[in-house]
């Protein structure tokens, strides 16, 4: 591959930055993360349930989940609670029946790793989601699982870890399982009100 | 004669350089801005004070990020907060709400029934409530709040975690504060105390070198803000605008006195009496008080300027041929009684009490008489025995109109009350009331401040509730007792928002009343069994809040001396200090009231509803209203060192009928120059006080010196000293009237126009020139 005798080292250099980029941008998390990022804003129905060792009965809960790039995630809870939840920027503003609050969501570092979890993954952003946790995809293109554990200390004491599971471009199922053994599964429905 | 001579110079020398060592080792030089305020006359003045000085808002640093965009900024403060969280200057560095730790929250958790309003545990509120988890259970908070459902599933510790996070604050975007501007917002508190300068001007340098070292932060602007600052901003610009005119004043007598005299000899020894005089009080109040102020310094040396006459009036008396102590024998009398007075007028500041006052006259006072002895002993001794330098042959000064003693008297009397009525009749106020007027800080400067203050919802100046008491408890519920009171205005819109110790740590009286409350375990348990009927909760995981409200029955009430023990260095003590201290065995509970309308009503309200116990405060008032205290009092110190000195020159002269030809220019030049500043729009501050005792030195020794006999070339040459004298030192403050500088200006206005009266009264009084029969 030396084609000229000057200073063969730094063109070595250069070939092998541009193959490390290269398989950088061919391996398959950062494809799916691509493919994800296309998708500008979505809204899609959900249901979910939460098995909870302080329950008898899992908690079934349904609404609507509606994302906007880069960084806008509604919760619209309509069955089994009532209210909204909007992510924001670094703001969460909670609205249930009359009464309206505001949380930082860097005061609450649990909340802002599972907003991150899951604006990060629909906004294929890489780096933002590697901030917060170690990454393992697993499964081929048409039916993959993403597992998100938790970097910091103060998160991993209650999250153990979020599994994406999709195929393609699509998110159909996200499962949190708690340290405590708690597990909530939430159905992503496409085709309903997309 | 030479040993003599050799003796003196030598003696002079060893003692300048004994002082110059002592100094060199031991100046405690400070510079604390409140030295001039009185000692406090009461706790609640010495509260003032200390509030003032070492309060929490006194410490706070104000921070302001502008950059090309909000991305940026936010970065930016990010970096900065970092950046400066190391450093041990600043004990908090915020730009975001602080979160309690997780280790606090369970510290504190424990007392969760007793720290906050008990909610209802009857079985339909407890389903209520237990409704409301279940919900929260299914929300994307739930994880978060799962954590402490089974123990508090009343939601009774998010009570209590409201009350700390307290006001909104201002607005966050990427994560930190910003104004409404688009600029990045931070909040410091440093560890020095507020008015300690130097410590503060250190944090200033480390600030912005700590900005300017951040990548990205070249085309960033910050913008600092703070009461801290402000004061080392204002200090540097006086400090520095005071060494470039006092340069220029300097250059300005040295040229005149160069022409005067057109000898570099006579022009060196000009300086030793001033120079010496500087150096022994400096020594003389560095043994007595153990440091030296900065202001001392700085008032004590223009004090001193009256020093740089005597080599003035000693030179002028020189005639080829003569020996230097025939010169001195001519004016030695006159100035030795006229330091000897003015010195006397200064000390009887000392017994005034207000320590500004103790030191400056001690160090004016010691530094004249080292000036006195320098040109009775060294000057002689540094001039050539036999002085062979021309003459001056200057014109004598022009002749007083030959009007009758009498009429010049009645005009000096006449000018002196007509003074006395402005004074008193003016609709006026005579004396400058706010501390702020004295500053050099721009207005634009100060806006920026208040909107900086606005930004981040701090209250501009300390108005406050302050209760005292023997103990924390005392305090504690004496303020529990004001809150309905504090609703009332809260609600009438009197005040905006309190902050108060008891909103996060109730009295013990409180927090009992609250465990008697408490429903007993058997009876909760039904309850909680009814109360989750119908819901998914499965039976006995609420154990742990059932065994937690047993508990709580027995857990000693939390105190303010338990918070060290429980967890050593708490974000609640650290918030609860500034609110809640003891003070010289006494204990304060401190409100602090923001967005108050109407001070004055607060006021009245206190003042018919205290048993002594209640105070209200505001910060700005008070210090007034204790400067004009202080202002007054100088002033009357200042007539007693007038008094003192009539009666050192009635003794010094033998006689009333000398000695009042030489104190009725002085007193009546006093008064007319307070006339005049008056009607020149000037508010009386310390500044012109200071300056009005130079005066009253500078005047008296003019009116010996007018008033002086002696044969018609001695008093030709004296007149010459005289206007020589009056030349260089109004060159000096016409200068230093021109500043600026509120301080500067006010100095010297008074000295210029205390100077030219002094002068024109004196001269005014001088006597016919009819030779006295003893020839000198």
């Amino acid at each position: 591959m030396i084609t000229g005798n000057r200073k063969p080292s730094r063109r070595l250099l250069v070939w092998a930055l541009l193959f490390c980029s290269m398989t950088l941008q061919a391996s398959p998390l950062n494809v799916l993360l691509a493919e994800l990022a296309v998708q500008q804003h979505s809204e899609l129905r959900y249901t979910e349930q939460r098995h909870d060792a302080l329950l008898g009965v899992p908690l079934h809960s349904e609404g609507t989940l509606r994302y906007r790039a880069p960084d806008y995630l509604q919760k619209t809870i309509e069955r089994g609670a009532a209210g909204s939840f909007v992510i924001e920027g670094d703001q969460l503003r909670v609205q249930r029946g009359e009464r309206l609050h505001e949380l930082a969501l860097d005061s609450h570092p649990l909340l802002m790793a599972m907003a991150t979890a899951l604006r990060a993954t629909l906004a294929g952003d890489r780096a933002a989601l590697e901030a917060q946790f170690t990454l393992q995809l697993e499964g081929g293109h048409e039916d993959w699982q993403l597992r998100l554990r938790p970097r910091q200390r103060e998160v991993a004491r209650v999250l153990f870890e979020l599994r994406i599971h999709g195929s393609g471009a699509k998110i159909h199922r996200i499962e949190t399982e708690e340290r405590s053994g708690d597990l909530t599964i939430t159905e992503l429905l496409h085709g309903h009100a997309e | 004669m030479l040993s003599k001579r050799w003796l003196s110079l030598g003696g002079w020398l060893l003692l300048v350089l004994l002082v110059v060592f002592a100094l060199q080792r031991g100046l405690q030089l400070d510079s604390d801005m409140q030295f001039f305020l009185p000692p406090a006359a009461s706790p609640q003045q010495q509260l003032v004070l200390d509030e003032l000085q070492q309060g929490a808002a006194a410490r706070l640093w104000l921070l302001a990020i502008r950059a090309e965009s909000e991305a940026t900024a936010a970065a930016l403060s990010q970096r900065l907060a970092e950046s400066l969280a190391g450093e041990s200057a600043f004990v908090q560095v915020l730009n975001r709400p602080q979160p309690l730790p997780e280790e606090e929250q369970q510290a504190w958790f424990v007392y969760r029934y007793l720290l906050s309003e008990l909610p209802e545990m009857d079985a339909a509120s407890l389903h209520q409530s237990l409704q409301w988890r279940l919900e929260e259970l299914a929300s994307p908070l739930g994880p978060l709040l799962r954590q402490t459902l089974a123990s508090d599933p009343t939601a009774q510790f998010q009570q209590w975690l409201q009350a700390w996070q307290g006001e909104a604050g201002p607005v966050r975007r990427h994560g930190v504060w910003f104004g409404d501007d688009g600029r990045a917002l931070l909040l410091l508190r440093s560890r020095a105390a507020g008015m300690e300068l130097d410590a503060q001007a250190a944090n200033l340098t480390l600030i912005e070198s700590h900005f300017a070292a951040l990548p990205g932060s070249a085309g960033a602007s910050l913008s600092i803000g703070g009461a801290a600052p402000l004061a080392v901003t204002s200090r540097d610009t006086i400090r520095s605008e005071a060494q470039w005119l006092s340069l220029l004043a300097t250059l300005l007598v040295a040229l005149i006195l160069l022409w005067a005299w057109r000898s570099p000899r006579l022009w060196l020894l000009a300086a030793l009496p001033l120079g010496s005089a500087v150096l022994g009080g400096l020594w003389v109040t560095q043994t007595l008080f153990g440091q030296v102020h900065g202001i001392t310094l700085a008032f004590g040396i223009t004090l001193l300027g009256v020093a740089l006459d005597y080599p003035l009036h000693l030179f002028s008396q020189l005639r080829p041929g003569s020996r230097p102590s025939e010169a001195l024998a001519v004016v030695w009398p006159r100035l030795r009684l006229g330091v000897l007075s003015t010195a006397a007028g200064y000390l009887a500041m000392i017994a005034s009490g207000f320590p500004g006052l103790v030191q400056l006259g001690a160090f004016a006072a010691s530094g004249l008489l080292v000036a006195a002895l320098v040109t009775w002993l060294v000057l002689p001794a540094a001039l050539p025995r036999i002085w062979q330098g021309r003459e001056s042959q200057r014109a004598a000064l022009p002749v007083p109109p030959a009007w009758r003693m009498r009429v010049r008297i009645a005009l000096l009397l006449g000018l002196a009350g007509l003074s006395l009525l402005v004074l008193l009749t003016s609709p006026r106020p005579i004396w400058q009331s706010e501390l702020a007027a004295l500053s050099p800080i721009p207005e634009p400067l100060r806006q920026q401040e208040t909107a900086l203050r606005q930004a981040l919802g701090l209250a501009e100046l300390g108005q406050m509730l302050a209760i005292r008491g023997d103990s924390a408890e005392v305090v504690l519920q004496r303020s529990e007792d004001l809150l309905p009171q504090l609703q009332a205005w809260q609600q009438a819109g009197l005040i905006q928002d309190v902050e108060l110790a008891t909103a996060l740590l109730p009295s013990e009286r409180r927090q009992r009343q609250r465990q008697q409350a408490l429903p007993d375990p058997l009876a909760l348990q039904a309850a909680l069994d009814e109360a989750q009927q119908g819901l998914p909760f499965r039976q006995g995981v609420f154990a742990d809040f059932v065994e937690a409200l047993r508990h709580s029955h027995e857990l000693a009430p939390l105190q303010p001396a338990m918070l060290e023990t429980l967890l050593p260095d708490s974000l609640l003590a650290a918030r609860l200090a500034p609110l809640l201290f003891e003070r010289d065995g006494q204990w304060w509970a401190l409100l602090r009231l923001h967005g108050l309308q109407d001070g004055q009503a607060l006021a009245d309200w206190v003042a018919t509803n205290s048993d002594g116990d209640l105070h209200y405060l505001d910060l700005a008032r008070d210090t007034s209203a204790m400067m004009l205290t202080f202002q007054r009092a100088a002033l009357s110190w200042l007539g007693g060192g007038a008094l003192l000195i009539g009666l050192l020159l009635w003794w010094g002269l033998a006689g009333l009928r000398q000695a009042l030809p030489v104190l009725l220019p002085v007193l009546s030049a006093l008064l007319v120059t307070l006339a005049l500043l008056h009607l020149m729009g000037q508010l009386l501050s310390v500044f012109h006080l200071v300056a009005l005792l130079l005066v009253l030195g500078i005047g008296l020794d003019y009116s010996l010196f007018f008033q002086h006999g002696g044969n018609r070339q001695q008093r030709r040459r004296t007149g010459h000293a005289l206007r020589l004298c009056a030349i260089s030192s109004m060159a000096v403050f016409v200068i230093l009237a021109l500043s600026s500088l509120p301080v500067l200006q006010a100095i010297g206005l008074t000295v210029s126009v205390g100077i030219l009266t002094s002068f024109l009264f004196a001269w005014l009084l001088t006597p016919a020139g009819v030779d006295p029969p003893n020839k000198a």
